[in-house]
């Protein structure tokens, strides 16, 4: 549960998530929806991967993104978005995942 | 070998049990009025519906290639969840006769609202992304 809360954390992580409600994604697509650069975005990823909130799918070169989220880790992502959880760290180390 | 869910499942079994028994003794005791082993069994069922139904979407299948199949799995995790702490908590607030109409009305809806979401979900799918 820890795991899930530091992914919760941040800002960019919870929007990817948000992101894979949509449907999976491509790392490459899920990159470029983000200023930031691939390597942090692979940091991101890895954390989310740890968290057990995403599961990933090699197709060819590429890797997919599922989310894969319960319920109450489901809840907890629309709270930490609707009350900002780590926004104001994010705004000042804006290119360190945490 | 037990895995970890099968671990988590009998602990949750033996705590059940345990505390269904403690319940049954404090009523014996008087301890507490002679409704409260039905309330505490009520109340741990809802319970165990909620906390099984919270990983369903984690669980069952995972790596859904289509969007709407995942975001159906993930509304009925969240629908059986809801339906498993009205049933609790009608178990726990309502009176004891009422209680179990509460608990079953709140499950079955939770059960119909599932099927009409995946029903509806199915038309979609079938009607193709735009409609037709």
């Amino acid at each position: 549960m820890n795991d899930v809360f530091k992914a919760l954390a941040d800002p960019t992580r919870r929007r990817v998530l948000q992101i894979l409600k949509t449907g999976p994604q491509t790392a490459g697509e899920l990159s470029a929806a983000f200023p930031v650069s691939k390597p942090t975005m692979s940091a991101h990823f890895t954390v989310l991967k740890q968290a057990g909130l995403v599961t990933t799918e090699k197709s060819g070169k590429s890797v997919i993104y599922h989310l894969n989220v319960s319920v109450l880790e489901e809840a907890l992502l629309g709270f930490s978005e609707a009350f900002g959880f780590g926004r104001a760290v994010a705004d000042t180390h804006k290119e360190t995942p945490q | 070998m037990i895995t970890r869910n099968v671990g988590f499942s009998l602990l949750f079994a033996f705590g059940l049990i345990a505390a269904s028994l403690a319940a049954v003794w404090a009523s014996n005791a008087e301890l507490t009025g002679p409704d409260f082993p039905d309330r505490v069994a009520g109340a741990l069922t809802g319970l165990i519906l909620a906390v099984f139904s919270n990983a369903v979407a984690k669980r069952i299948g995972g790596g859904e290639t289509s969007a709407g199949k995942a975001a159906a799995k993930r509304f009925m995790g969240l629908a059986m969840v809801l339906g498993g702490l009205a049933y609790a908590a009608a178990f726990l607030f309502a009176p004891l006769e009422l209680a179990r109409w509460i608990g079953m009305g709140a499950v079955i809806t939770a059960l119909l609202v599932t099927a009409v979401r995946f029903l509806a979900g199915r038309k979609g799918a079938q009607a193709g992304p735009d409609g037709h």
